[in-house]
Formats: C-alpha cells, structure tokens, sequence
C-alpha cells in the first residue's frame, strides 16, 4: 500500500494515487498532530497534495525523490 | 490506421451528424428539451470518444462545447443563433479533425491554436452562465504569445529566470490552473506539472484560502501551478494540450536589456504577506543539504532578497546582503544568510527547525502495485451490435461474385438447349433446364440481397441538406423552407454518394438564381419564404429525383441570347429551338447566365458537371422551368448499376447491346422510307424526321450496303432532346447482363461503355450511344452551316 497509517504518522510511498485523498483527509482530521513521513514517496497526486497543504501536518521526514523535494520544499517541515 | 482510429472515424461522423440535426432542430424549437437532451448526450459521447484517440484539440472543444449544452440545458443560458452558430462552427472544426485523423491518423498540434479560438468563442457565450469555466478562460486569453517580462515574475522565480535568460537559454512563464472537476477527467496536474519538459522553477499555490479540513472537498482541484520552463514552446504546447484552454504560456523577456539594472523601479506597496512569504521561501531554500548546488542556491537566496530590497525601497542594506552573502560562501554554511535575513526583516523571519530527516521509519519496503495514473472512470455504454459494419470491398467483391454467377448460370440454359438440339436427349434437357430454373431463382435471390446490402436510403446524402439550406439562406439574406419528400427512398450505396455533389450544386442553384429575396417575393404575391421541394421516388428500376423552387424562373430567350452570345449556338440553330430545348442549354459546358459570379454557385463547377455526374451513373437530367413560377430539375437515375438490360442488335453477323434505356422503339420500315436529306439519311417517322446513321458505317466506317433487303431495321434511341434512328441488321433479344468496363488498353475506347458475357460464352460489346453519335450531330451541324455558306 503507498499509505501506511500509523499511530501518530503516515507513512506515503511510492506513489500515492488520488483514492488515497479522501483516506488521508480523515486521517488528518481524526489526528491533528499527526505526522507526515514522505521519505519514500515519489509522487503524490494533486488530491493527496491539495489535503496536505490545506492541513499543513508536520513533515517528519521530506522525500528523498530530489524532484519531488524541491517541489515540496514550501510545504517544508513545520 | 488502426482499427481503434477507424471505428472512432465512422462513428465520430454518425455523432457530428446527429449532433448538427438536433442544433437544428433546437433552432427551430429552442424549448424542445429532448433534443437537447439527446444534444447533450451526443456531444458527451463524442467527447468520451475523442479521448480514445490522439485528438486533444478536439477532446477540449467538445468539451468546452458539452459545457455550454449542459448550462443550456439546466436553463442557465437561453439557446440563441449565435450560440447555434458558435456550436456548428465547432462542430466543423471537429469533423475537419476527424478527416485529418482518417487521412494522417492523427491530429496534428498546429489545430491547437484554432481550437482554442472556438473555445473562447463558446466560452464568450457562456461567461456568466458557467462561472467556474471562466478562470481558465481569463488564463487563456492571457496567452497568446506576449511575453512577460522579468519583474513581472513572481519573487522566486525571478532569480532563476534571470540566470536562465543570461544563459541564453529561452524562457516559458506557465501559469496552469486546472479545472476544479479535473480529478474525475483522470487528471493528476501535479503530475503533469512535474513532468513539464524543461522546468527549472514551479511551485504550486492555492487559488482560494483552504477551507476548515472538515469542510474540505479533496476531490475539488483549487491549486494553481506557476512554472519556468526551458523548453522550446512547441514542447510545452504539445505537453499541455490536453488542458491548453487552462494554462497560460508566455515567453519571458528580459527587462529592457540595455537599461541600468539598478534602475529602480516605482516601489510599490508590498503586503506584508507576500514578503514573508519571499522570505519563507528563501529559508526553505536554504534549508537544503550543503553540496555542489550549494553554491547556485545561496546565490538564487541572495538574488531574490536583493529583488526584495529593490522593491521595498531598502537599497542601502545591499551592502549588509552582499557581505553575508560572501561569508556563507567561504564558511559553506547558510548561517550568514539566515542572519541577515532575521536581522533585516526581523519581524518577517521566523526560525526554523531543522528537519528530522534522520529519523525515517525502517519498515520493510514492499512492492507497491499503485498505479501512477488514476484510472479513468468506466464510461458504461451499452451498445446494440445488431448492425455489422463491413468494408465496402468486401462487399463489391461480393457483387462481381454474384455477377460471375449469374453469367455461368446463362451458361446453364444454353447447355440445356444444347443438349436438345445437337444431341437429342430432352429428357436430359429438361433435367438441366429444372436445375437452371433452381439455380436462377437463388442466384436472382442473391443478386437481390447483395444489392439490398448495398443499398442506402437516400436521407445518407438529404440529411447535410438542412443545415446547408440554413446557412446559404442566412448568407444570401433569403428565407427558405426546405421540404425533403421521400429520404427513405433506397438506392445504390455508389449512386446515392455521387449524387451528393450533384444534389448540393442544384440546391446552391436554386437558392442563388431561383429563389428571389423576401422583398421581391412579397412584391409579388409569394410568401416570403421561398420553398426548395426534393423529392424521390422509385418507379420500376429508376430512381426520380426533383430539386424544385418556387423561385423566379428561368427565361428561355434569355437563355437562347446568352448561347448565342456566347457562341454556343448558331442563329439557324437558335430559330430551330423552342423553349424546353433552350433551356438544356444551360447544361452544356462553358454557359453559366450569372453575369457576377458569387461564391455560392458559381463556382466553376457549372450545370454541366452536374449532367455529366449523372449520365456517367446511367442517368438523365432535365429542366422545366416557369418564369416566375419556378424551376425544377428532374434527374432520373437506374437503381442500381449492377445489372443493365440492353437490346442485343446484330450489325454484319457481330452482335452488339445498346442499353435499352435510350431506346425509345424498334421499327421495321421499307427501304424507300429512308430519303436522303442533304447526305443525311432520314425517316419519316409519325410525321417526325428522323435522321437515320448506319450502325455499320458508325463502327466500321465503310459505307453500308443496302442489301436487296424486303425491310431495313432501325432502333430509335433518344439523345438528350433529339432522337436518332440506327440501321441494323437484325434486332435480337434484350438481355440483362453485368456491364464489366474494358480492361487494360481497351479502356480507350470510348465508343464502347463496357463488355458482358453471354451464356455461351461468347463477349457482347455494348455500345457507349452517347460518343457513338457525338460525331455524328457534330457532322450535322457543320454539314448544315457549309450549305449555308456554298
């Protein structure tokens, strides 16, 4: 699965496909403090980031993907 | 092309047709909501189509096109002429694409800016009804090539846009927002923005502020992409053409090149917003890893801060940024910077916490089976497959199957006589002659359900008729009912396409010369809306089409004038005619009486062609005309071309057909009815005068020996207006056989229209009347004028 819910985080893999948005909104919503582990995802769809910036979650860990990284990199840890 | 492209072609066509009957339709009856109802269903799956092929071009506009349907339909938006207009202008658009993807197989980029002009056209008309389509329409119509220049770029991007432009390199503003339903067209346009060829800068930015996350729809795409892009321009149009009505290109010109560059510009006020958001930036940038790019980094830092001092009016802290600058440099740390940044800005700047990038969670790493792309919805779309669409070579080589059957079962009857006569065995015969009988109603079966599969009714060609009568009638500024009589009528599927040209040439006629302009219509007692009346119907083997209107009339002696001015005919021959044979004058070539010629029907392609059309399809053209009351074109056609019956006449023991249409009678006559007229034989026929042509003399140019014969043959066939007599030996039969045109070499040979096989196997040639006798008239005629001179 590219979403992993943890506890306290979630763990985006790979990539992370626009089924996950709606997954992810509630996670977020359910877990305000939740943390965001990006390390090994290399795309997320625009859904998944829309939910990301809307919630502006801390990042624990920002993607290795370099692309994605500097893409990502307003969205910065927090 | 592939069968995908293929079969999208066919139906793409069937779609644009049943879409430009129902606007029609709705034009006249704009409440009519079943139509458009079935219009919006057609264009949504004309649409879902297009996605099936490489055609974005046509994909948006079709899009764009539903969109407008689908606010007509929820009543936002009243159907107008000029939305009908915009939506057939379109829609030609899209059929010119469908042609080009059956010609090339695909559609090629260049259509992308014509596309986008329909689309602003459609989106012109739907502003205010459709308020969520109108961002990107304000996007696109920022397009259009004009550059932006440097200081308009956003903060950030400015820095590396300026390096890029020092390089040399060409540079490409985007600004893409996308549609807010576009997660449902299967659209990711972070994806697409990622993959932007040549990017170098982009960042992404929310078009409204975000919602409370439990009000949040995440389905609803609000993002707006900014990107500089490298690449040629080309690339990127060919990138986004799938959203190229939501994104908007420019090229970024360097700010006047020869210009101080520390000329400052007016300051402006700048929110405190957007200065912290530059410098939030800036820290985010240098947050990054001390490597190689460290160095191009802190100078893209320094840049963009060096921009914001310019536009806060700070320019004295330059000196501070440089220095700072040059301390990160050395100690390779963003340290300097970062204080100069909170030292500056102070209230701006907030710290930031390093990144636990460190600490990742180590969870064995599986195999995802996450598709990249989001799957596109299922369109389900039950479909009937009671019809069978099948080439047409297939089934003409079906027909020439059934040809050669019918010919070796002739072969069967004159085996049966055979046995008979030579070999006297009737029992035998009749046996065969039983099996023939058999063997021929099958085949005749067959010939008939092959031509059925061939046959079409001719509403194929009648249904582009309304929307031509419409838009001629708007352009000529006349009003013009059409009435189409009997477009279930079937013929050959050939016949009824060759006719199409033929039919649009006498319906452009009528509207240009018959039908007069409201005014003038009204003067004279008619209503005001002129009436084009086609009719069809089938009367035996033949096929009768009338293209009539009530229109002004054609003059005959106008028409005779302008022949003989023209030279077309000489006087005697002028004094000779009567009003029907002056007015097939107009179907010969080089006569067109229009003395301006408009783009309507003078076209070069004159009335002429149009009889040409026909009589190569076996057919005949006539004209009757009123002044004043109308005109009316009548076009008789055979059914079908398949089987031609011909009466088999027999010249010096050879055995000729002449095709049985132009025959008018047979007659035997005594050898002193024929007189000699001026080295012209003739009869005298009912108190007619018939010239009479020895059909030996015609075909094998020797002069014919009236044998001491009790009675001479003559067939009369009908040449256009004039009838002319054939001497023959003998008449024989009339026989229907399969006319095969004549192979390789022969093929020149214009007097002949073609060869059958008999049943004993021996070639029937069948006569062309038409070049027989041309030289003959041609002889007439200048045999008559050299006696006038003499």
């Amino acid at each position: 699965m590219p979403v992993e819910f943890r506890k306290r985080s979630v763990v985006l893999r790979d990539h992370v496909t626009v089924e996950e948005a709606e997954s992810l909104l509630s996670w977020l919503q359910d877990h305000p403090r939740g943390q965001v582990n990006l390390k090994h995802c290399r795309h997320l769809h625009t859904a998944c980031l829309q939910v990301l910036l809307a919630a502006r979650p801390s990042i624990r860990v920002m993607p290795t993907d370099p692309d994605l990284r500097r893409w990502l990199e307003t969205l910065g840890p927090s | 092309m592939s069968t995908l492209v293929e079969q999208f072609v066919v139906e793409a066509r069937e779609l644009l047709q049943g879409i430009s009957e129902q606007i029609l339709a709705l034009e006249a009856r704009p409440e009519d909501s079943e139509a458009l109802h079935e219009l919006f269903r057609l264009v949504h799956t004309l649409k879902g189509n297009s996605g099936l092929v490489e055609a974005p071009a046509m994909t948006r506009v079709l899009h764009v096109a539903e969109d407008l349907i689908g606010a007509v339909r929820d009543g936002r938006q009243p159907f107008t002429q000029e939305l009908a207009d915009a939506l057939l202008e379109a829609l030609d658009f899209v059929a010119l694409l469908v042609d080009e993807l059956e010609q090339e197989g695909t559609v090629q980029a260049a259509h992308n800016h014509e596309a986008t002009r329909h689309i602003q056209r459609l989106q012109a008309l739907g502003d205010g009804a459709a308020p969520e389509a109108s961002p990107p329409a304000s996007a696109a119509a920022a397009d259009d090539a004009t550059p932006i220049t440097l200081e308009a770029l956003p903060e950030e991007a400015r820095a590396v846009a300026r390096e890029r432009l020092q390089e040399g390199s060409p540079l490409h503003w985007i600004v893409y927002e996308p549609e807010e339903d576009c997660f449902f067209k299967g659209e990711d346009p972070f994806l697409l923005a990622r993959q932007t060829p040549g990017v170098c800068w982009g960042r992404f930015s929310p078009r409204e502020p975000w919602p409370a996350l439990d009000a949040m729809d995440p389905y609803r795409c609000v993002l707006r992409f900014e990107l500089l892009s490298e690449a040629p321009r080309a690339a990127l149009e060919e990138h986004f053409s799938y959203v190229a009505d939501q994104v908007c290109l420019q090229p970024v010109q360097a700010s006047r090149p020869d210009a101080d560059p520390v000329d400052p510009p007016a300051p402006v006020a700048i929110p405190d917003e957007a200065v912290q958001q530059i410098l939030e930036a800036q820290q985010a940038v240098l947050q990054g890893p001390v490597d190689e790019g460290f160095d191009g980094r802190v100078q893209a830092v320094k840049a963009a801060l060096e921009g914001l001092l310019k536009a806060l009016g700070w320019e004295s802290a330059r000196d501070a940024l440089e220095a700072a600058l040059e301390a990160s440099r050395q100690t390779r740390s963003p340290e300097p910077l970062r204080q100069w940044i909170a030292q500056t800005f102070g209230r701006h700047a907030e710290p930031t916490p390093d990144a636990g990038d460190t600490a990742s969670e180590t969870t064995p790493e599986r195999q995802s089976n996450a598709t990249s792309e989001a799957p596109r919805l299922p369109e389900a779309r039950p479909r009937s497959s009671s019809t069978l669409r099948v080439s047409q070579e297939r089934i003409d080589a079906l027909m020439s199957l059934v040809g050669e059957l019918v010919v070796a079962k002739n072969g069967l009857a004159y085996l049966a006589g055979k046995v008979q006569r030579d070999y006297e065995l009737p029992e035998l015969s009749r046996e065969i002659k039983m099996h023939f009988a058999a063997l021929h109603r099958i085949a005749e079966e067959l010939q008939d359900a092959v031509m059925q599969v061939r046959m079409l009714p001719f509403a194929h060609v009648f249904q582009r008729f309304p929307r031509l009568v419409r838009d001629l009638a708007r352009r000529l500024g006349k009003e013009v009912r059409l009435e189409i009589i009997g477009e279930e009528t079937e013929a050959d599927k050939h016949l009824i396409e060759s006719l199409a040209d033929p039919l649009i040439h006498l319906i452009r006629n009528s509207l240009d010369h018959g039908i007069e302009p409201p005014e003038e219509r009204r003067a004279r007692g008619k209503p005001a809306a002129g009436l084009l009346r086609i009719r069809t119907r089938q009367e035996g083997d033949r096929i009768w089409i009338e293209v009539s209107d009530d229109g002004r009339g054609i003059d005959p002696e106008r028409i005779k004038r302008k022949a003989y001015e023209k030279g077309l005919v000489d006087e005697a021959a002028l004094e000779r005619m009567g009003p029907a044979e002056a007015l097939q004058l107009l179907f010969r070539p080089g006569f067109s009486t229009a003395s301006n010629v408009s783009d309507i029907s003078g076209r070069g392609v004159g009335l002429d062609v149009v009889k040409r059309t026909v009589e190569q399809l076996g057919g005949s053209v006539r004209l009757e005309s009123e002044p004043g009351k109308g005109t009316r074109f009548i076009l008789s056609l055979p059914l079908s071309m398949m089987v031609t019956q011909v009466l088999v006449v027999e010249v010096q023991g050879q055995l000729y057909g002449l095709p049985v249409d132009a025959v008018v009678e047979t007659v035997r006559v005594a050898p002193e009815a024929i007189q000699r007229i001026q080295h012209q034989d003739t009869l005298v026929l009912r108190n007619q005068v018939i010239p009479v042509e020895s059909l030996q003399y015609r075909l094998n140019d020797c002069k014919p020996s009236h044998k001491a014969a009790d009675t001479l043959s003559v067939v009369i066939v009908q040449q256009e207006t004039s009838r002319v007599g054939l001497l023959v030996d003998d008449f024989r039969e009339t026989l229907d056989v399969v006319l095969k045109p004549l192979p390789g070499v022969l093929a020149g040979l214009s007097l002949y229209a073609g060869s059958a096989l008999l049943g004993d196997g021996t070639v029937l040639m069948i006569l062309n009347l038409k070049t027989l006798l041309e030289p003959c008239r041609s002889n007439f005629g200048s045999e008559a004028s050299s006696s006038v001179t003499t």
